[in-house]
């Protein structure tokens, strides 16, 4: 998660900008293009209309000795006309004015026209006026030189106003689309409020809500399937979570009850010092599975958070399974069975929980297995390294309705809790195999037997 | 053998003055830290009984405090909160040894008899107590000159007992002792044991020696 300093930009903030930006891109580009085409159309014009008059000068020029008053005619055309009046000066080949036309003496003197023929210049000179000049030779000898000048101040003054005009198009328009943007973002983004909103609402007690992807757009719907998976998930762990108390509750309850109801009939009336010993003696029974029960949830507790370190080491699984059979031998014989141990290969696990998940599997085989039966411990060393130890048994076996639960906290097979133990061996054996990253496997057919396989990894 | 107690819940500092008055030792409590560490300092005791959680200064406290002021008196722990890290700190701090809440009585008699009797223990050559005899080196147990017939682990569970006459051994200290299983599981394990090693011991002679203390574990003694 990244600190407040580092916060990024909001997602309406985001698209608002970058929708600005690109309009402003559009919006610029035509608005230039426009110009520009208004700005070339017109300035062809002006050029075709000095190329044509040029022609016409050159025409009258073709008479010699030059005709100065038809010259002169041609020339006050220009002056009639109400907008776009042209000037122009006929020099002859030493550069000298042969005539021109009234008022060009006010123009740009003959060095500001372009040197080289039929290029064009634009000017702007003193009195505010715009001019296009444009400079010409006569096909006779000797050559005069023609120099014309249009002016196009009305043009200008057009394209300028144009220019203005554009500007502030330009600005109202990013104007608008930046509202427009606001707008469509926060419209845009509306699904995500509105799931936000909707997940806002649900607490614990409300596990069970749904979003539906469907009714989300495209984009969403992966986030609320993936958000639907977790409300699952934790759903689960609550149910779990509610049923591991509602069984603590209940498990704690009987010793609990059987302590009080003890202590209050015994106290009830004046009895032996026998009778105090015994019934002392039976609490200290009781008081011994509460706190075994509550050592083994408490392990449990603490290897689900991983807080348990493991001291593993290389062990002998033989030698390691011959002490775990000669911890439970006494038993074994009393109740007329066989302890068998078979294999050969080392273990990686922290000794004393090997021990304790074999010696949990071996007491539930001990305690499923009727006499003259037999449990036997094989171990098996892959090339790998890594070790498969089965606790077989020739006992009643579970079925397989209860197979999926056997390893939850507290599940018996007989739910009236007759049973010895606390429920929670099977439990232990998983957890313990979880914290050494094995897995235990449980096989039984009803009547027959069960057989349970611990994997350990290699080193 | 005096020993003091430093422990808040007067209910528990109670029983176990009681408890260990009765086993002959001299007890003094201290409700407090500060209490516990100012007796602590100024009494020679053979044991301190320090629980982690105890007002105004807790037990790494007091234990660091009297170590800087030059008392090697043993320690023992007690916690209700058994984290790896607690147990750490405490052996680190100089602990002798700890026991987690809830603990049976005899479980903390038997820690304290082993720390005091600390230092090198021999291994006695020859075990004996009323008729019954057990002889290490060759392993051969004797009862009124009769042979016994003993498994190897019913002669390790017998040299125990022999080992600790009068004293009750409870079955987490036997099943530690015997089998080198160090958790506390819901079975009758060791009882089927004992009641095998008793058929062979006591069962054909007319004086029983191996007696079950119920609830709380078993005792070799003549009574």
């Amino acid at each position: 998660m990244s600190s407040n300093s580092a916060k990024p930009w909001s997602i309406t903030v985001r698209l608002t900008l970058l929708y600005i930006a690109s309009a402003s891109v559009i919006l610029l580009s035509i608005g230039w293009y426009l110009h520009q085409t208004l700005a070339e159309t017109l300035a062809q014009d002006n050029r075709q209309f000095l190329l044509k008059e040029i022609q016409l000068l050159r025409t009258v020029l073709m008479e010699q000795p030059p005709n100065l008053e038809r010259l002169a005619d041609e020339q006050s055309e220009g002056m009639d006309l109400p907008v776009g009046r042209y000037y122009s000066r006929i020099l002859d080949e030493n550069g000298q004015s042969l005539i021109e036309t009234p008022g060009m003496s006010s123009l740009p003197t003959a060095t500001q026209f372009p040197a080289q023929a039929d290029n064009r210049t634009i000017q702007k000179i003193a009195d505010g006026r715009t001019l296009m000049l444009m400079t010409a030779k006569s096909k006779t000898t000797p050559q005069q030189t023609i120099q014309i000048a249009l002016d196009i101040s009305h043009e200008a003054a057009l394209l300028a106003k144009y220019r203005r005009n554009l500007i502030g198009a330009l600005f109202f328009g990013l104007l608008f689309s930046t509202l427009a943007a606001i707008f469509v973002a926060r419209r845009g983004l509306s699904p995500v409020t509105d799931m936000t909103r909707h997940i806002a609402g649900i607490t614990a007690a409300q596990l069970d809500e749904r979003l539906d992807p469907a009714a989300t757009p495209e984009e969403l719907s992966n986030l609320a399937s993936a958000f639907n998976a977790m409300l699952l998930r934790l759903s689960k762990s609550f149910a779990q979570l509610n049923q591991f108390s509602a069984d603590l509750a209940h498990e704690l309850r009987t010793p609990i009850n059987n302590l009080r109801g003890e202590t209050e009939v015994a106290l009830s009336r004046p009895r032996s010092t026998d009778e105090y010993r015994e019934i002392l003696e039976s609490n200290l029974e009781e008081y011994g599975r509460l706190s075994r029960t509550v050592e083994t949830l408490l392990f449990l507790a603490r290897a689900e958070n991983t807080g348990i370190p493991l001291h593993t080491a290389r062990l002998d699984g033989r030698a390691e399974l011959e002490a775990i059979c000669s911890y439970h031998e006494a038993m074994a014989e009393e109740k007329g069975l066989r302890l068998i141990c078979e294999g050969r290969g080392f273990v990686y696990a922290d000794a004393q929980l090997f021990k304790r998940v074999l010696s949990n599997l071996l007491l539930n085989a001990l305690q499923h297995t009727s006499s003259g039966g037999e449990i036997r411990l094989s171990l098996r060393s892959a090339t790998d390294g890594s070790t498969e130890i089965s606790v077989q048994d020739t006992g009643c076996g579970v079925a397989a309705e209860h197979l999926p639960k056997l390893f939850d906290r507290f599940y018996r097979i007989d739910s009236s809790r007759s049973e010895e133990g606390t429920g929670l061996g099977l439990a232990l054996v998983k957890s313990i195999m979880d914290l050494h990253r094995g897995t235990v496997v449980f096989n039984s057919a009803l009547g027959k037997g069960t057989v349970v396989k611990l994997y350990f990894l290699p080193k | 053998m005096r020993i003091l107690i430093v422990e808040d819940e007067k209910k528990t500092a109670a029983y176990l003055h009681k408890g260990l008055t009765e086993q002959g030792f001299i007890v003094d409590v201290g409700s407090d830290g500060e209490e516990g560490l100012l007796l602590a300092t100024t009494i020679d005791y053979d044991l301190i009984i320090l629980d982690v959680m105890v007002p105004l200064r807790d037990g790494w406290s007091v234990l660091k405090e009297l170590r800087r002021a030059g008392k090697q008196t043993p320690v023992l722990f007690l916690t209700a909160r058994d984290t790896i890290d607690d147990r750490v700190k405490g052996l680190e701090l100089g602990a002798d040894d700890y026991l987690i809440k809830p603990f049976a009585f005899v479980e903390l008699l038997a820690r304290i008899r082993s720390i005091l009797r600390r230092g090198p223990t021999r291994q006695a050559e020859y075990l004996a107590l009323a008729d019954l005899t057990l002889d290490p080196v060759r392993h051969k147990a004797f009862r009124n000159g009769r042979r016994l017939d003993l498994s190897p682990k019913e002669f390790a569970l017998l040299s125990l007992f022999l080992q600790r006459p009068a004293e009750v051994l409870s079955r987490t200290l036997i099943a530690e002792q015997v089998w080198d299983v160090h958790f506390d599981s819901d079975t009758n394990i060791v009882d089927v044991a004992v009641r095998r090693l008793r058929q062979k011991i006591d069962d054909p002679f007319p004086q029983k020696l191996l007696h079950t203390v119920r609830g709380v574990g078993y005792v070799l003694e003549q009574r």
